[in-house]
């Protein structure tokens, strides 16, 4: 389990978003599945979720993405920024396989 | 007055729209025909908003980065309310002023967000996380409003490390105004410009001028780096700000797009190197930030399995 909260309350760049994308990738390297707790959480922005989730899904694929990762107590508003940020990486992915 | 001195005359209003009645023209021809001395006159001044003020400290920079001058002078503002507001935001800080100082009382009534210069992107979050207290702090406004304002911050302090390509780092600052029920935040950075950012994307190579490049760049999924950046930023700030019928303003190159209200428009502006973008929320003008997203980007319920609640460990 990754607590965002111990990280800040407003998660915002993508420079934050990398450092968690990577934390997440080393505990899935030793976890069948890594829970992500935004207790805590207030704020996350668009670039910051789609550093940190978006990109993970484009590399993971959704399907891995959806069986590996769950995200736990997160605030409406952050709850709707990142499905905004994993749906633009959707599309990408769905175009990807178009092309 | 000398033929190798140039005063920069800063205007009465030192705001984002007063901006264009700098002698920007004069400031750029030093590039090609260094002068002996700048003069940044700020005599004249009498009010001070952010976004005028992060733009003047990053032009100042970027002058003496560039050695367009031997030497550099600021005349200071005959107004002591502006001198005390700089010297509360920081400004003569940038430049290795000393001043006496802040008086403690006035500090404590204070509503500003004092100016940072952005380092690295490190720092942005940090920057933006010390801001967004102040904010909080300062106005208290409703959670949603908090969420908005946070968010278009994050947004706008991490678009300088990924497009602006600034030598000078760039600058953030903002205020509240309590009487008026507003938020100011507002950048400047004096980098390559939205246009030349947006050049990364072959896609955008063909765009043909300044005016062209931000009218883009507002758009849905514009980015420069296409795989490394989503480009959803400033579009989600210009409905957030529309939304909150709010003001917004991006001066990139030779253009300028305001948005008042609901309506925006793009419009020439004297030359600016880089880009400044201004954003002013009406704390008042509650909106859901969730019902934006939603309507702009209908969601599938693909997503809903993602999310558990605290009991479903």
């Amino acid at each position: 389990m990754i607590v965002l909260g111990n990280i800040g309350a407003c998660l915002t760049t993508r420079a934050l978003g990398k450092q968690v994308r990577e934390l997440i990738e080393e505990e899935l390297g030793s976890s069948s599945r890594v829970l992500l707790d935004f207790a805590g959480v207030e704020m996350a922005s668009h670039s910051f979720c789609d550093e940190a989730f978006g990109k993970l899904l484009l590399k993971m694929g959704f399907k891995e993405f959806k069986r590996r990762i769950r995200f736990s107590c997160c605030a409406p508003e952050v709850e709707s920024v990142i499905k905004f940020a994993l749906k633009t990486r959707l599309e990408e992915e769905k175009m990807c396989v178009i092309c | 007055m000398g033929q190798n001195e140039l005063i920069i005359s800063l205007p009465q209003k030192l705001t984002v729209s007063s901006l264009c009645e700098i002698d920007f023209v004069s400031f750029w021809k030093t590039r090609s025909n260094p002068v002996d001395k700048i003069i940044f006159d700020f005599s004249p001044i009498e009010f001070v908003r952010p976004a005028g003020l992060a733009s003047i400290v990053a032009l100042m920079k970027f002058s003496k980065h560039l050695g367009v001058a031997e030497r550099y002078y600021f005349r200071e503002p005959k107004d002591s309310d502006v001198r005390q507001y700089l010297k509360r935001m920081g400004f003569y800080g940038q430049f290795g002023i000393i001043k006496e100082q802040v008086n403690q009382k006035i500090k404590s009534l204070s509503t500003l967000c004092e100016l940072r210069e952005v380092k690295d992107e490190f720092e942005a979050y940090k920057v933006t996380e010390q801001l967004v207290k102040i904010v909080r702090e300062q106005v208290q406004p409703r959670k949603e409003m908090m969420q908005v304002i946070s968010h278009a911050l994050g947004e706008i302090v991490d678009n300088i490390f990924h497009h602006s390509k600034s030598p000078v780092n760039g600058f953030v600052c903002a205020q509240t105004y309590k009487g008026e029920g507003e938020v100011e935040i507002a950048v400047a950075d004096c980098g390559v410009g939205i246009k030349e950012s947006l050049k990364g994307n072959p896609i955008y190579k063909g765009i043909r001028d300044n005016a062209e490049a931000i009218e883009i760049a507002l758009g849905k999924m514009t980015t420069g780096k296409p795989g490394t950046n989503s480009g959803q930023g400033l579009f989600v700030c210009q409905r957030y700000v529309k939304e909150n019928s709010g003001q917004m303003d991006v001066i990139s190159g030779n253009a300028q797009y305001a948005l008042r209200g609901t309506g925006g428009n793009v419009k020439s502006h004297p030359f600016w190197q880089g880009t400044i973008v201004s954003m002013v929320f009406n704390l008042e003008h509650t909106f859901d930030p969730k019902k934006v997203l939603n309507s702009e980007f209908p969601l599938d319920a693909d997503f809903d399995e993602l999310f558990e609640e605290a009991g479903e460990r």
